[in-house]
């Protein structure tokens, strides 16, 4: 899941300041400053990206028709794109705000308050940089706040005294980098925050952000500058996405060679574990501002922990599905021992060790078939590797890639649905293949334990819906699908947990209800006036 | 969920940081050359006229030239700079096949300008003779098509060829023009002069399209330079006036020429600045000097360090060092300007009774010693300005020079004769007092303006 590829870069000649005039629904126009029930904090995603999170985002806009809700969508800094979706009718106002863009501003503020401004700034600033907290934060605001000027471009990034800021930002963390790619990280850093800081804040009852990052410092900003309570979901882990991101960005060059003395390298942190560190602060506020913390799956909660997430704000609310919609499908009684993965033929989906392991399966059931259902045309070199493989171990009559299809179609005769992914998040094919009671064999990342065994608290116990298999081992995921596939009554088993627990746990309505009712409880909480 | 990716991209395109502006810079300090060229030339033709020539054709003939000297230097110089500067970045960009093109559709721009105010000049204000009307207008664009050209050459790195045009063409000028002075009268001494600058002209362009030996394409690219470049425009236009203004004020003072031909002059004072401006060849060479070997060699490790990733104190001990040299070498400058200055006051009676010049001058002549020692310096110091890319305080600095020129020569010049050239001198000082500030500013501030206030990829950031 990564829509941010797709974001648009293209550069246009938008006027110096970062906000365009916000959307208002007609209706309400003229009306000054109309209060939504929710206000959402979304980063790059909805309404300028199709699927994945943005998908997710109008399901839930569009399942709670009877509140108001204004978006602030945050996005990079030449962004242009046209929405994906219309608005559902109760989305009252949208406004897109660009990453690192401020307004120009005003020029002036005098000598001794610039000092006290910019002095002010240096101890929150440092500490966002290694263990930032929800208190450098709320430091920020308020010196923001005292200087009673209109703070831009002008104060902020182009005075003298902004710039003798970074130079002592710089002596005091990184003195021995290349000034020049601290420069430029800091101002990217730092450009972030302002715009974040400076945005407009829609009146909301309820803020709630689906992400960490820069979506969840604008969600801690609401919440401090409010009172209002605050509402985090994160899909995936925000800093551990970045991590992956920044460890592989080129342009740092790390200049100082692999040094061998620990001591020293202690000492010698990068750029890369500056942006790293800033966004492990920006993580922690968000958790510290937040009165829930929510996730899709268990998986989640011990690297949200790891980043200053209170065990006790903690929650799961499942992604759902519209269980009816496969839980009456016929099984079609005549047909061969059949197993399938459904997935796009990508290389994270690990399609080579699902055809392996067919190889294997053939030589103790011959006449099994497979399919591999999904678009192949992302990655073609890959889906050529694939075709290939299949040639080599002779499985061209076992092994069908369907291409992307109706998978309710192919459902009443498979018998298995596999996952050999190296990493995900809470596969809908699972869900779905579940929902249709069909036994599952899947690699052990994201919600897929969960999915197939149950959550440790699940109660009653439903059992195992199927086997989890380790990474990249098609002997191993040879051997369990064979055993469900001859076991006729280990299967009828796991079909029935399978079926039960995506009806009792991944059902649309209760992810509906779930937010429904968060959504009704913090509205109605009073504001909490705070510092 | 858009992350911080975008960011990390754009950060790796910062080429900018540095605009080498080299060859703008060198061409600035070389078209120092053609000017004192120019007003050795000139001052033995002169000579020459007045001693050889009937009173009235001598100074019609001296009042053309230097009307066409100075009106084509103030109206070429913005078109010069800016092109030159759009130059610059061609070959920063590794693009010279547009460089002939540019060349002329720069030089259709300056006739199409020049051209209808020569003819007005000599046709319609001045009374002249249908013939001398004419070669005046073609020497006065022959001489703005030559500051065009030759500064177009230094941009490219082509010094020798410059300097070789120059004294080809200035030495051929200057043995017509004697032969004419002694045989003819002052249309064959104009004529005559007219044909040295044609020599130029043709040795210059000829260089130009041997070296670069592309088609004629997109003659007027260089139009959209003078939206960037617009103060550079200014500055060209702003210095060269201030440079004339004195000028100016004092033809209109009551010791001024009103010769039949209408057209103004004060031959006291032009002969004055003229022969002032000679005394600073010695620093003009020491300041090429300084800025070929030391200067530029601090100055590209000051930015090339940057680019490498120095750390902040490596990038403020080369900063230092700039700054040390500009003051050192600034200070050398001053003092051996004052020297010679000192020395030519001294001597100026004896100089100027052996070559027989009214006393008359003298006064003048020392008081335009001063300020021409203080101009140079001003143009030194300007061309550090722009060195560090500050175009505006270049700018403000020309402007300043030109307002408190013409105010203080004018007030001088109601003073009273004793008080001639004054006015100059100290508008010289002060100015010099101004530049010396705006680069005290620049260069002890170098990092901050680097990274801030010139960096052309921090405010490109959103656009």
């Amino acid at each position: 899941m990564s829509p941010e590829a797709a974001i648009p870069a293209e550069k246009n000649k938008s006027p110096q300041n970062g906000v365009k005039q916000p959307w208002v629904r007609k209706e309400l126009a003229g009306i000054a400053a109309p209060e939504a029930d929710i206000c959402l904090f979304l980063e790059g995603t909805y309404p300028y990206i199709s699927g994945g999170v943005s998908g997710w985002t109008h399901d839930l806009i569009k399942s709670h028709p009877h509140l108001t809700f204004t978006l602030i969508s945050l996005v990079p800094p030449h962004f242009v794109g046209e929405r994906k979706y219309d608005l559902p009718p109760n989305v009252i106002a949208q406004q897109d705000v660009k990453i690192q863009s401020l307004e120009v501003g005003d020029r002036y503020l005098s000598e001794k308050k610039k000092k006290a401004f910019f002095e002010g700034l240096e101890r929150p600033f440092l500490h966002l940089q290694s263990k930032g907290n929800l208190d450098d934060l709320k430091a920020i605001i308020s010196l923001m706040k005292e200087t009673g000027v209109e703070l831009g471009e002008e104060i902020l990034i182009h005075s003298e005294d902004a710039w003798k800021l970074i130079v002592r930002m710089y002596s005091a963390s990184l003195g021995n980098a290349s000034f020049l790619d601290f420069y430029w990280t800091w101002i990217g850093l730092i450009g972030g925050l302002y715009s974040i800081l400076l945005g407009p804040l829609p009146k909301a009852k309820v803020y709630h952000s689906f992400c960490t990052g820069y979506a969840g410092l604008y969600l801690a900003r609401a919440a401090v500058e409010t009172g209002r309570p605050a509402l985090v979901t994160e899909h995936g882990i925000y800093t551990n996405e970045r991590r992956i991101e920044i460890v592989s960005t080129e342009w740092i060059k790390e200049r100082q060679s692999i040094n061998l003395n620990i001591e020293k390298r202690r000492k010698e942190r990068g750029l890369k574990d500056l942006w790293m560190d800033t966004f492990s602060s920006y993580s922690r506020i968000t958790y510290q501002a937040a009165e829930l913390i929510i996730t899709l799956h268990e998986g989640n909660q011990p690297l949200q922990i790891i980043d200053g997430a209170d065990p006790k704000k903690l929650r799961i609310i499942p992604n759902g599905i519209d269980i009816e919609a496969f839980a009456n499908l016929p099984r079609d009684p005549s047909h061969p021992p059949t197993v399938a993965l459904i997935g796009r033929v990508v290389p994270i989906k690990d399609i080579k060790t699902f055809i392996r392991a067919i190889g294997y399966l053939k030589q103790s059931i011959p006449d099994v078939q497979a399919l591999i259902m999904g678009p192949n045309e992302e990655d073609i070199g890959y889906f050529e590797e694939c075709k290939e493989l299949v040639k080599s171990l002779d499985l061209e009559h076992v092994i069908t890639f369907t291409g992307k299809v109706n998978v309710r179609d192919y459902f009443p005769r498979i018998d298995i649905v596999a996952l050999t992914s190296i990493s995900e998040s809470q596969p809908l094919s699972i869900l779905e293949a579940g929902a249709a009671g069909i036994p599952c064999v899947a690699t052990s990342v994201g919600a897929c334990s969960e999915l197939i065994f149950g959550r440790k608290q699940e109660n009653p116990p439903l059992g195992a819906g199927g086997r989890i298999v380790p990474l990249a081992n098609p002997l191993e995921i040879a051997k369990e699908m064979t055993t469900l596939l001859l076991d006729k009554h280990l299967w009828t088993k796991c079909s029935e947990a399978m079926r039960k627990r995506m009806k009792t746990y991944y059902n649309q309505a209760l992810q509906t209800q779930a937010y429904g009712q968060l959504y009704e409880q913090l509205m109605h909480e009073a504001t909490v006036w705070q510092g | 969920m858009a992350g911080i990716g975008f960011i990390l991209k754009k950060l790796t395109q910062r080429e900018d940081l540095l605009g080498l502006v080299d060859a703008f810079i060198r061409a600035s300090i070389i078209s120092a050359g053609p000017w004192i060229l120019t007003v050795l030339t000139l001052s033995t033709i002169m000579m020459f006229g007045r001693e050889l020539l009937p009173f009235e054709e001598a100074f019609n003939f001296q009042s053309i030239i230097i009307y066409n000297f100075c009106f084509s230097l103030v109206l070429t110089a913005p078109i010069c700079l800016t092109t030159t500067r759009f130059l610059a970045d061609t070959i920063y960009a590794k693009d010279v096949s547009g460089t002939p093109g540019m060349l002329f559709g720069a030089l259709s721009l300056v006739l199409f300008i020049e051209g209808p105010i020569a003819c007005i000049l000599y046709f319609g204000i001045a009374k002249l003779t249908f013939l001398m009307a004419l070669l005046a207008v073609i020497n006065f664009l022959l001489i703005a098509i030559i500051w065009m050209v030759a500064i177009y050459l230094t941009a490219l790195v082509a010094y020798d060829a410059v300097t070789g045009a120059f004294f080809a063409g200035l030495f051929i000028s200057l043995i017509l023009t004697v032969f004419a002075a002694l045989y003819g009268d002052d249309e064959t001494m104009l004529a005559s002069f007219s044909l040295g600058m044609a020599v130029i002209i043709a040795l210059l362009i000829t260089q130009i399209l041997s070296e670069y030996p592309y088609p004629f394409k997109e003659p007027y690219a260089f139009l959209g330079a003078f939206r960037e470049y617009w103060e550079v425009a200014l500055s060209g236009l702003f210095f060269n006036m201030a440079i004339w203004v004195d000028k100016w004020v004092m033809w209109t003072s009551p010791d001024r020429l009103h010769l039949p031909n209408n057209l103004i002059i004060y031959p006291h004072y032009d002969a004055s600045a003229f022969m002032a401006n000679l005394i600073t060849i010695p620093a003009m060479a020491i300041f090429l000097i300084f800025i070929e070997t030391e200067f530029f060699e601090k100055y590209l490790r000051f930015y090339e360090e940057i680019r490498q990733g120095a750390t902040m104190k490596k990038i403020i001990s080369n900063q230092e060092e700039i700054w040390s040299f500009v003051l050192h070498a600034t200070r050398r400058l001053l003092i051996a300007q004052v020297l010679v200055a000192i020395l030519v006051i001294g001597i100026a009676p004896t100089v100027f009774e052996a070559f027989g010049i009214n006393f008359m001058q003298l006064g003048m002549f020392r008081m335009c010693v001063i300020g021409a020692s203080y101009q140079i310096l001003i143009l030194f110091l300007s061309i550090l300005l722009w060195y560090f890319d500050n175009r505006r305080d270049a700018l403000l600095l020309h402007i300043f020079y030109f307002i408190s020129n013409g105010v203080l020569t004018y007030i001088s010049m109601e003073l009273g004769f004793s008080f001639y050239g004054a006015g100059f001198a100290l508008s010289a000082i002060l100015s010099c007092l101004l530049a010396a500030y705006l680069i005290e500013r620049e260069v002890t501030k170098l990092p901050y303006h680097t990274f801030v206030t010139h960096n052309t990829s921090l405010r490109a950031r959103h656009t």
